[in-house]
């Protein structure tokens, strides 16, 4: 059974090794590195690396100066990009946040670099702006012809009429691209009809279709070899759309190796949600927020306080009712909205921690998991959220009668006009 | 290669039956195997018991006309429409172009699109959808908008051409401008060209040009079906002079409305004359086009009463001068020529840069279409399809009425009701003034 799906992981794997090199990443690595890194072996780490750094260059090396950075990729600039790059896709692994954690490359382990580049997978599009980036390298009708040569046109001395015709010109090359994409589309259609006429299996012309070699010119040849590489592209890719799911499963399998090998660190998820950058700024945002709440309460409570200082008029009964009042309110409140492990953010564990089996673990000796921040039992969470719900219903009903009362009051105010209650359903 | 039609409202559910008889009937009366193939190909296919099906959708929202255009259809024992190609409703939108566009089109979006896109699976090529309807009624104009939209929604790079009946300048329809407005706003930005035949013209043909005493609907209807059927049967183009064409449509386009402010199309045709007098009559090329470009720059919408005086400016640093009293200037012309001796006709005329705007390049303002098989009996028959000044005129009347009743705020709450702001009216004003102001300035 383990051999089994040991088997079906490395199949998975190559599909996904596969695509990456369908796109044009260099140094894609075999299936057995990813194997072996799940184990955190060492040898895995420099391949992964690799290909960790060949897909952060095609990704952001486009649209940032860090070029010159990776090209001369000294150890150090490398690791420096790398670690910027991936804490700008908000990944929050130990090496990447911390400062000063990790000064040399030797000190991440291969396991990390895989989950590094699962987890860029897995936030954001990242294969389909790869392939919309190749897609433009090859798609034949939206390039065709490339860039024209030179166009011998002053903008400086623009006319009215030479933008009108321009326009015009244009609106011409739009409609002929038009008549060759319905051309194009009747051809893929009479092609599809033949081909399921003449043979039993539609398979076969999938991406090796014979085309007739009819005018031998280099440059169609080349829109073929583009075309053919682009269906590989995309043949690729939904390959790996099928085996994602059992890729997701395989790395569960990763995380939970990871978990157990290695103590959860208390601190990590905090400095997670206050660093990275795409979370920080929405942090600040409410910390902002909560401020100016704060501020205007204290405004509001001050005229309360002016208006209601002559409380000596109250009776003592009535002073009472208040307090208890006001202190059932506040202890409602405070039950509400404590927060409580759940609102933390938690890995749910159907099992016991694995951490817990680990002989060498320095925190087994703590007791209750809610300790260990971050790692919380389905029952306890279970338990927690009966009892919230509990209160908030309880609270519902007190608004409900609170209602009522006031309905009742204000419909006894009005004469001459008969509430008839609903009925009771 | 094939056109689908959709017929919209009653105009267009009116029109439609006749074009489909007018090119089966030419096509069939024509002595020509390969012309009748490609017309057949191009609005028919053939259904399953060996009948010949238009390649056309049918939508109304009342039944009584695509009723009568189904049974006039299968009477003819020639040709039909499709078995399940058509949608109509119990209740019209009553002339109002809100209610077509925001409650009916809406409400049967999922069906027409449905009727439309298997229509359009038959083909092997779309060629290009052709949306017939009125602009001054609710449902043609309403739905057709909205139908409109859906299409190019749908087929983002199909040729959509429209065919609009412009009203009668007394029209019937209290809020026919209103509802021309509304549609001409919309069609402008989501059609790629809008051809526009106005009823006072083909009127006027019918009773001075053909002699009909009594001028029916359908009489009206046969004109205009014959004018588009000169133009939407095969021919030989400059794109692809040794056989009829396989993309009428998309070659129409590109020679005639490339810029995006410019997409109104006006149709002159010479001779008309009624079937009675048609095997007495004799023409020459060189008469037949001295009439058309005469027709063209003095902008006559028949061979009758032309005023000659007018002249075209002599080139093309005159023409953006001084405005000649009446010259009609051209920005593109497309010139189809079906008949005898069509080779021999000298098209030169119209190429005088003179007619056309001086920025456009002179290659991209003229093309010539021919096919040496006669069109409907007419030995010669020369057909002008023009993008030219040649609308401005009745587009500013309607914009003009239209107005007029918006300043009193005549029957807004109409549209209102249904969800037509007077910012959408506002908004509609605007872009026809642009476009008015557009041609004006040629």
């Amino acid at each position: 059974m383990e051999c089994k799906k040991n088997v079906k992981a490395k199949e998975v794997i190559t599909t996904l090794c596969k695509f990456l090199s369908a796109l044009d990443v260099e140094s894609v690595p075999t299936a057995e590195v990813f194997r072996r890194a799940k184990f955190n072996k060492t040898d895995a780490a420099q391949d992964l690396w690799c290909l960790l750094i060949s897909i952060l260059k095609k990704v952001f090396e486009p649209d940032c100066a860090c070029s010159e950075l990776t090209g001369r990729s000294t150890p150090d600039t490398q690791l420096h990009f790398v670690k910027s790059a991936l804490w700008h896709s908000g990944y929050g692994g130990w090496w990447v946040v911390r400062p000063q954690a990790c000064e040399s490359r030797e000190k991440i382990g291969s396991r990390d670099l895989l989950l590094a580049f699962s987890w860029l997978i897995a936030s954001g599009n990242l294969f389909e702006a790869l392939i919309r980036e190749r897609l433009l390298q090859l798609d034949v009708l939206s390039s065709a012809g490339g860039p024209p040569e030179k166009l011998e046109l002053d903008l400086n001395v623009c006319e009215e009429k030479d933008v009108r015709r321009l326009q015009w010109q244009y609106g011409k090359l739009k409609l002929r691209w038009r008549s060759l994409f319905t051309a194009q589309q009747e051809q893929a259609k009479l092609f599809d009809k033949v081909c399921s006429q003449t043979s039993s299996s539609p398979a076969c012309y999938s991406s090796t279709a014979y085309v007739p070699n009819l005018t031998g010119s280099t440059a169609l040849e080349k829109d073929l070899e583009r075309i053919q590489s682009l269906n590989g592209i995309l043949e690729a890719y939904l390959e790996w759309k099928t085996v994602e799911p059992l890729f997701w499963c395989w790395m569960d399998s990763v995380i939970d190796g990871c978990l157990s090998d290695r103590p959860v660190d208390v601190q990590l998820s905090d400095q997670v949600v206050t660093q990275s950058c795409s979370y920080g700024e929405k942090a600040r945002r409410s910390v902002t927020r909560l401020d100016k709440m704060l501020l205007k309460l204290q405004t509001k409570h001050q005229d309360r306080l002016d208006r209601c200082t002559d409380t000596t008029r109250l009776s003592h009964r009535q002073k009472e009712e208040v307090e208890r009042r006001v202190a059932a309110r506040l202890q409602d409140f405070s039950l509400v909205n404590t927060l409580t492990a759940t609102d933390r953010g938690f890995t749910p564990y159907f099992h016991e921690p694995q951490a817990s089996r680990s002989t060498s673990k320095p925190q087994r000796g703590d007791s209750g998991p809610a300790q260990i921040s971050g790692v919380l039992q389905a029952s306890s969470v279970l338990k927690e959220l009966r009892q919230r719900k509990t209160m908030l219903e309880w609270e519902m009903e007190l608004l409900r009668q609170s209602k009522r009362e006031e309905m009742q009051s204000k419909a006894n105010a009005l004469e001459g006009v008969v509430f008839i209650l609903p009925l009771k359903r | 290669m094939s056109v689908v039609t959709v017929q919209l409202g009653q105009c267009g559910n009116q029109v439609g039956p006749e074009l489909f008889s007018t090119v089966y009937e030419d096509s069939t009366g024509a002595n020509s195997k390969t012309y009748k193939q490609c017309s057949d190909e191009r609005f028919f296919r053939e259904s399953s018991d060996g009948v010949l099906a238009a390649r056309a959708v049918l939508i109304d929202m009342e039944p009584k006309v695509i009723t009568q255009a189904i049974a006039k259809a299968s009477a003819s024992g020639k040709w039909r429409y499709g078995e399940k190609s058509h949608f109509c409703q119990k209740q019209g939108s009553g002339n109002n172009w809100a209610n077509g566009y925001c409650v009916h089109g809406p409400q049967h979006k999922d069906a027409v699109e449905d009727l439309v896109r298997r229509e359009a699976e038959r083909c092997d090529r779309l060629a290009g959808i052709f949306a017939m309807m009125s602009v001054a009624g609710g449902t043609g104009s309403g739905v057709g908008t909205y139908i409109t939209q859906c299409l190019r929604d749908t087929y983002p790079h199909a040729f959509i051409l429209n065919h609009l009946t412009w009203p009668y300048g007394t029209g019937e329809v209290i809020v026919q401008n209103y509802n021309s407005v509304l549609t001409l706003s919309r069609l402008y930005t989501l059609s790629d060209a809008l051809v526009v035949h106005e009823n006072d013209t083909v009127h006027k043909i019918c009773s001075q040009l053909m002699n009909i005493k009594h001028i029916a609907m359908s009489d009206l209807n046969k004109v205009i079906a014959h004018q588009l059927g000169s133009v939407l049967q095969p021919a030989y183009t400059a794109d692809s002079p040794a056989h009829y064409t396989t993309n009428p449509i998309g070659e129409l386009l590109t020679s005639l409305v490339c810029h995006p402010e410019y997409k109104l199309l006006n149709v002159l045709n010479i001779p008309h004359m009624s079937r009675t007098s048609l095997a007495y009559s004799a023409y020459t090329w060189s008469g037949l086009l001295k009439h058309l470009r005469q027709m063209l720059i003095a902008n006559a919408r028949m061979e009758e009463g032309i005023n000659w005086k007018v002249c075209a400016p002599s080139n093309r640093a005159e023409s953006t001068r001084n405005t000649h009293m009446g010259f009609n200037r051209s920005l593109s012309n497309l010139l189809i020529l079906r008949g005898k001796d069509v080779s021999s006709a000298d098209v030169g005329a119209f190429k005088e840069p003179g007619l056309y705007v001086p920025w456009l390049p002179a290659d991209g303002t003229f093309h010539t279409w021919h096919s040496p098989v006669p069109f409907s009996g007419y030995e010669k028959l020369a057909t002008l399809l023009s993008n030219s000044q040649s609308l401005l005129n009745p587009l500013d009347n309607i914009v003009k009425k239209a107005w007029n009743m918006f300043a009193s705020r005549a029957y807004i709450h109409q549209y209102t009701k249904f969800g037509v702001s007077e910012e959408d009216f506002l908004e509609s004003f605007t872009l026809l003034e642009q476009i008015i102001s557009s041609y004006t300035h040629l």
